[in-house]
């Protein structure tokens, strides 16, 4: 069995009298150390597949387990405790928090972890230097780039060892050369085993991916080739 | 087995080997065990059985907050049962009794003093409950009170709530209340039950039952010092 397995997803939205299936059956295997790009056009699914994968959305109805725990049956407590375990999030917007510092946004994550302070500073000090940001660890976010602030929100989802990272179009706000730049970190992240699926509709990412899934009006359409490595 | 393709999501058959989509080979996807990482299993047990460590050391901090309550329970419920050594020697001279919600007021009785000894009749003490002489050496006069206890003791001590300078007390239920400050005590062992001079009870002097009659020691009477 996969490390993420998906079967038969079902979301419904309701508006205006109308019932919506956001994600209308969906089943799909991720397994450890895969790079799976989630693609489609505005309204496919996509991001609300995301959020169903972290935990954040219920399905209508359909399974989900990640490392073999049925992620829906467990009560809001656990389902907490397996964000924090196994789920990083990285957003389009950075969402950092603008008047604490890199390192202090780096170690939000942490707060009630019973590491101590300086244990947990050592930790979002060798995270920011895996992004490559050590050297601005006490800047505001206002200070950085915006391709520099999605390498500390990068930093800041990695700070619980998640072995899922999920990122939603995370180079949206970026030009292409600092796209380009966020997404060979995500890529060398996935080269040293970090499972990471990304929603995105920028085709310059795709390379970077081992794998793209195609969703159209809420289903799998045709994408199970594996991207050019 | 899934009854899908785990690489691209395609509906199979229960038995199926290959994807017919895609023709990914189905079971070289192996099992969970072969997948997850010794990591993994450590977060799983988190997500499954919660935090047991901080559970656990929840329940260390709440068995060492009872173990606190516990032990200042037991403490202030030392205190006032402290025993006075004089009254836990004291003679027993009466079946158990109670007093009456009523005050029983202190009776005069004579007193003599002879050999070395204070003496009063145990007739008058069962009679009255409650006595009041005065013990007269040379140069001062000290009042001394006797009275039964509800165990059927002889309680004799110095007539005197220090603290207020009174030397009349009565017996009310099971209490003995100083008549002027309205402190009391308790009659079985005159530990203090309310008001300000609950610390200095009449101060208990032993006695014993010879025959008939009551014996307090001169000398203890005599030597005796206002405690403060």
């Amino acid at each position: 069995m996969s490390l993420i397995q998906v079967m038969n997803l079902v979301k419904t939205y309701h508006g205006g009298g109308e019932t919506v299936r956001a994600v209308d059956g969906v089943s799909l295997g991720i397994d450890i150390g895969e790079f799976v790009a989630i693609t489609g056009t505005s309204g496919s699914g996509k991001s609300t597949l995301l959020t169903m994968l972290g935990g954040l959305n219920e399905p209508a109805s359909g399974r989900i387990s990640v490392d073999e725990i049925d992620i829906y049956r467990l009560s809001a407590e656990q389902r907490a405790d397996f964000r924090k375990e196994y789920i990083g999030f990285v957003f389009q917007a950075f969402h950092l928090l603008p008047y604490l510092n890199v390192l202090e946004n780096v170690m939000i994550p942490l707060a009630i972890s019973r590491l101590s302070a300086a244990a947990k500073k050592e930790k979002a000090m060798l995270l920011l230097e895996k992004v490559g940001l050590h050297d601005k660890a006490l800047r505001l976010p206002n200070e950085l780039s915006g391709g520099e602030q999605e390498r500390v929100a990068i930093a800041r989802a990695l700070v619980n060892d998640p072995p899922i990272i999920l990122a939603d179009e995370p180079t949206g706000n970026l030009d292409s050369a600092t796209s380009g730049m966020v997404m060979e970190l995500f890529s060398r992240l996935n080269k040293e085993g970090q499972t990471v699926v990304m929603v995105t509709h920028d085709e310059q990412n795709l390379s970077y991916a081992t794998r793209q899934i195609n969703l159209k009006d809420g289903r799998l359409s045709g994408g199970c080739q594996a991207a050019a490595v | 087995m899934a009854n899908f393709c785990t690489w691209c999501g395609t509906a199979l058959e229960k038995e199926a080997r290959f994807c017919t989509q895609c023709g990914k080979e189905i079971s070289e996807h192996g099992s969970a065990e072969s997948v997850r990482s010794a990591a993994f299993s450590d977060k799983r047990q988190k997500v499954l059985e919660g935090d047991k460590n901080s559970r656990d050391k929840n329940i260390i901090y709440i068995g060492l907050a009872l173990f606190a309550l516990l032990g200042f329970m037991l403490f202030l419920d030392s205190l006032p049962s402290m025993v006075n050594p004089v009254v836990e020697r004291q003679p027993v001279i009466s079946e158990p009794f109670d007093y009456p919600a009523t005050p029983v007021r202190m009776r005069s009785a004579p007193v003599e003093t002879r050999d070395g000894k204070i003496i009063f009749k145990l007739a008058d003490l069962k009679k009255n409950k409650f006595l009041r002489f005065d013990y007269s050496s040379g140069t001062s006069t000290l009042p001394l009170l006797a009275y039964i206890s509800e165990e059927g003791k002889v309680i004799t001590a110095v007539s005197v709530c220090e603290p207020c300078n009174s030397t009349s007390f009565h017996i009310k239920g099971e209490q003995l209340v100083c008549n002027s400050c309205g402190t009391t005590w308790e009659v079985n062992s005159l530990n203090g039950v309310s008001g300000s001079c609950q610390k200095f009870p009449p101060d208990a002097v032993p006695s014993v039952v010879v025959g008939d009659e009551v014996h307090i020691d001169e000398q203890a009477v005599a030597s005796w010092r206002r405690r403060i």
